[in-house]
């Protein structure tokens, strides 16, 4: 048994039963140290990452490390750490301090990590689902507030409907392959063709596209708002990750193209239309993610490494935008009395003009503008695109993003041209929520200008 | 020495940073001031050591950024851009002149601005077509807070039309980058941003027409050309004087720009095949707004109007296909730019003195600002092409070109210029004159109206000296702008 496989693993699950063994042993007043210590387990597991000796197989090859799923699993821990370093003051200033947050969104991480390495549907699907109970948890705990609980058990049902598709796809694969390990199989029987199907659901579930994406403006709003800045971002690198792996064995279908294109196309147009009718700010950037989702699958569409590190690259710096700017969110509804309504956004700029400077910062981000990293992410899908032949989606891609300008733009124009009636108490920014800000800020803006220091590390 | 060019491009924008930290009004205003000079006589020293005789890019700076995109750092002028970036220069020099008595948020106003300034000139001076993108978007953010913070009553959808309009044709343009690239690669096996590298090419006409119309596209919203020019009145109304000027004077330019430097030389063929449409397009923006221009009541909605006609001229001559035609066209890239610059600072100052941009609320002023008169009725000369005067050379090079190739396009055209004379006069009838139609009230208040102050003075005159100089000896301007044109039409 290969044990070096998996040492980032490993130090994330002694991470978490040790901050689990702390938390039976302290009481709410310890929380901040608790989230402390494991803000710091995800560090220790990417420091670990350099002792892993790749390419290798592990657990009856179950499991596989390679370049590019340690490079998943390093953005994957930096988000988390991260993701914990901004939640617990929200936590406290909210009075909803339950201890058991400062090691869920381990567990969740613990499984997104096994998940891009896994080989075989079966670890994949218990993968996904580790990763998925945790995040139910995560969405539903906050005390006193209805729409929460209604959030989580919204994301828990649909949820399940997206476990269950997996479920019978990975049967259906069986049926028609006779194994569930993931290989070259490159027969099409209708078997196959129904387990790609359903697979290709499952996760298009869990990445939000329409139309699976009823579960994510529900979810998003109700959830608290660290929490929505952790699924917005953990886990859709982890998905993008898989699916890279999953395309692999797949692209072969001709109904691939057509079935990731309609979904894309789909997400595309619906949200970025349905995001213009929104009035909260919240529910507003859960449609924008289901917009991203739909530009990411068109790096799906075919297989081309080109296409591939456009997405890749893409979809982790949209990572940690949309983590920035959650925590933007989050540290405003630290006040008294503030809704995510876009009212309540009006003048921000005059009261806090860093926090409204970085909130425009990656909401043009969002819309593509340079010399913001998700500029580069465009451009390399572009390119990828027209690369292939994909005319038809690269235009699709360049109407939905102009369409997309006009509700960030409503935003910035709250933010900065127009005056706040309702007053609040000024906004109080946590170490944590600092250092989130900062890093992710940092990383939109230095990727943009160098983008080969992660372009070059995608090596597919 | 060989990296004056770059200095000249960043200092601007290592001034919006130095601004954002220090936070002092005086400072901010002291920093763009000089640093603007800076930049302006490092331009003027590369214009005046410019070698209009040799061939190819001068004052070259190429730097490996992003290898594994095929992206450089690759900044290098020729004739036309040497002009334009000094003309840019000297205009952001009488802007931040004339912005000096700003008190609304001063810090963030200078601070945008130089940031501006480094997009414009970054864009005029890249060779590269990722750091050409990057700096003809870095220039959308400053701008729209620029109308959206400091701007009259309906900034914010002055704005916000700006942006999406302008980003509608840039996210065309970027896929247009992406296509030529991925060609290039495809053709190649290397992946290529430079511009050098794709002029070596001559791509199949099915891609020269995609990438000319992706191209286009991008530029004629800048311009604006006709059907997609209505965000510039609005936006012209609504931003600060300052912001006008920079917007009328060089981001228009932009577009223009563009056409010469990237859709003719990268797609011949498709440039030959579109004249008819560019023409035609040109003839309605020329003669179309000028007719708009009549009808408006709102002085600087007119000169809005008047340089989207000004600017048909210039898409005409770029595409007569005719070494003079495509000179005047540049010249008057840059007589357009000093002549509207100095329009919006007049229309800036009556705003500042009377409150109204409303030709109805105006009128006889000529008898209490005297230098005003003068210098607003030399700028409006300037503008519809006064012999003496930068535009007069332009406007005659551009119809002797085109009448060469084109005699009954450019015979409709030269007709519809004759409007811009009406247009302006009517204006400035209106709004100097025709004092017996004043009010007691008016009257009153007439008498009170301050003159043009010492630093309006200076930066109005920067600019109409300019514009004299082009108008009574453009020999050296025209032997300048002819290094790019001889070589974007192949001679």
């Amino acid at each position: 048994m290969n044990w070096n496989a998996v040492i980032p693993e490993l130090v994330l699950a002694l991470g978490i039963l040790l901050v689990f063994v702390l938390d039976l042993f302290s009481d709410k007043r310890h929380y901040r140290l608790l989230s402390v210590i494991s803000a710091l387990v995800p560090i220790a597991s990417l420091i670990s990452l350099l002792f892993v000796q790749y390419p290798a197989r592990t657990f009856f090859d179950l499991f596989e490390v390679n370049a590019l799923n340690l490079l998943g699993k390093a953005i994957l821990y930096i988000l988390t750490s991260l993701a914990i370093f901004s939640m617990h003051d929200y936590y406290e200033k909210k009075g909803s301090v339950y201890t058991e947050l400062s090691y869920l969104p381990l567990l969740s991480t613990l499984g997104l990590s096994i998940l891009v390495s896994s080989k075989n549907l079966l670890l994949l699907f218990v993968s996904l689902e580790l990763a998925s109970i945790g995040m139910y948890v995560m969405v539903s705990l906050l005390r006193d507030d209805y729409l929460s609980k209604e959030a989580g058990y919204k994301y828990l049902m649909i949820g399940s409907v997206g476990t269950s598709m997996l479920a019978l796809g990975s049967v259906f694969y069986y049926a028609s392959t006779g194994s569930l390990f993931l290989k070259e199989y490159r027969d099409e029987n209708s078997l196959f063709l129904l387990s790609m199907f359903l697979l290709l659901s499952a996760l298009a579930l869990k990445a939000s596209a329409v139309p699976y994406h009823f579960w994510t403006p529900d979810a998003y709003e109700g959830a608290p708002t660290p929490i929505t800045g952790y699924l917005s971002s953990v886990p859709k690198v982890a998905l993008y990750f898989l699916l890279v792996e999953l395309l692999g064995y797949f692209y072969h279908l001709k109904q691939w193209l057509i079935l990731v294109a309609v979904l894309s196309i789909l997400s595309m147009f619906y949200a970025n239309f349905v995001a213009y009718t929104q009035r909260s700010v919240k529910r507003l950037m859960a449609y924008s993610t289901i917009a991203h989702a739909g530009y990411f699958l068109l790096g799906l569409s075919l297989a081309d490494p080109q296409l591939q590190k456009a997405l890749l690259f893409y979809v982790s710096l949209y990572a940690f935008a949309s983590l920035g700017a959650f925590t933007i969110m989050s540290v405003l509804e630290k006040r008294s009395g503030f809704s995510h309504h876009i009212l309540d956004y009006r003048g921000l700029y005059k009261d806090h003009p860093i926090l409204a400077s970085l909130f425009a910062l990656f909401l043009f981000a969002f819309i593509g503008i340079p010399p913001m990293a998700l500029f580069v992410g465009k451009l390399t899908l572009f390119m990828g695109l027209v690369h292939n032949m994909l005319l038809p989606l690269a235009i699709a891609l360049v109407l939905a993003s102009i369409l997309s300008a006009g509700y960030y733009l409503r935003v910035v124009v709250s933010l900065f041209l127009q005056e706040g009636e309702k007053r609040f108490p000024p906004a109080k920014v946590s170490g944590g929520e600092a250092l989130t800000l900062l890093l992710c800020s940092l990383l939109v803006v230095l990727l943009g200008i160098f983008p080969n220091l992660l372009y070059d590390l995608i090596k597919l | 020495m060989e990296n004056l060019l770059s200095i000249a491009i960043f200092l601007p924008l290592l001034g919006a940073v130095l601004v954002g930290i220090v936070r002092n009004e005086k400072f901010s205003k002291v920093v763009s001031l000089s640093l603007s000079s800076v930049v302006f006589f490092i331009m003027l020293y590369l214009f005046l050591n410019f070698n209009w005789s040799a061939q190819g890019f001068q004052y070259v700076t190429k730097l490996n950024w992003i290898p594994s995109l095929g992206i450089s750092y690759h900044v290098g002028v020729d004739g036309m851009a040497i002009s334009l970036l000094l003309m840019t220069s000297l205009v952001f020099v009488s802007a931040f002149l004339w912005s000096l008595k700003i008190e609304d948020r001063p810090n963030l106003y200078f601070a945008l601005f130089l940031a501006l300034e480094t997009a414009c000139l970054g864009v005029f001076s890249a060779l590269d077509l990722f750091l050409f993108y990057l700096f003809w978007e870095g220039m959308l953010i400053p701008m729209y807070f620029i109308i959206g913070l400091w701007g009259h009553d309906r900034k914010v959808y002055a704005a916000n039309k700006f942006f999406v309009y302008t980003f509608f044709g840039s996210v065309f343009l970027l896929l247009g980058l992406a296509s030529i690239v991925v060609y290039g690669y495809i053709i190649t096996g290397t992946i290529s941003f430079d511009y050098t590298f794709h002029m070596a090419f001559s791509y199949p006409m099915l891609l020269q027409i995609a990438g000319f119309l992706l191209f286009g596209l991008g530029f004629a919203v800048k311009i604006p050309m006709w059907p997609v020019h209505t965000w510039l009145p609005d936006a012209h109304v609504e931003a600060p004087t300052a912001g006008s000027i920079v917007l009328a004077a060089v981001l228009l330019k932009m577009g223009t720009y563009g056409f010469v430097r990237y859709s003719l030389p990268l797609f011949p063929d498709a440039s030959r095949y579109f004249i008819p449409l560019i023409f035609f397009l040109s003839l309605v923006a020329i003669i179309y707004t000028a007719m708009m221009a009549i009808a408006q009541t709102h002085i600087k909605r007119l000169i809005a109007y008047s340089s989207i006609s000004h600017m048909g001229v210039v898409t005409l001559g770029t595409f007569a296909m005719d070494l003079n035609a495509l000179n005047g066209a540049i010249y008057m890239m840059i007589a357009h730019g000093l002549s509207s610059a100095a329009l919006f600072m007049s229309a800036g100052f009556i705003y500042d003195r009377v409150h109204s941009y409303h030709m109805d609320d105006l009128g006889g002023l000529a008898r209490y600002v005297p230098k005003l008169a003068v210098l607003f009725m030399i700028s409006g000369l300037a503008g519809i092409g006064f012999p003496g005067l930068a535009g007069f050379v332009a406007e005659f090079l551009v119809f002797l070109g085109t009448y060469k190739n084109f005699p009954v396009w450019a015979f409709i055209a030269g007709v519809g210029v004759v409007l811009s004379a009406a247009y302006f006069l009517y204006m400035y009838k209106r709004v100097m004159f025709e004092e017996e139609t004043l009010s007691e009230y008016r009257l009153e208040k007439w008498k009170h109206l301050k003159d043009l102050e010492l630093h309006h003075m200076l930066s109005f005159i920067l600019i109409i000296a300019s514009a004299f100089i082009m108008g009574l000896y453009p020999y050296p301007f025209v032997k300048i702008i002819e290094h790019t044109s001889r070589y974007v039409l192949g001679g």
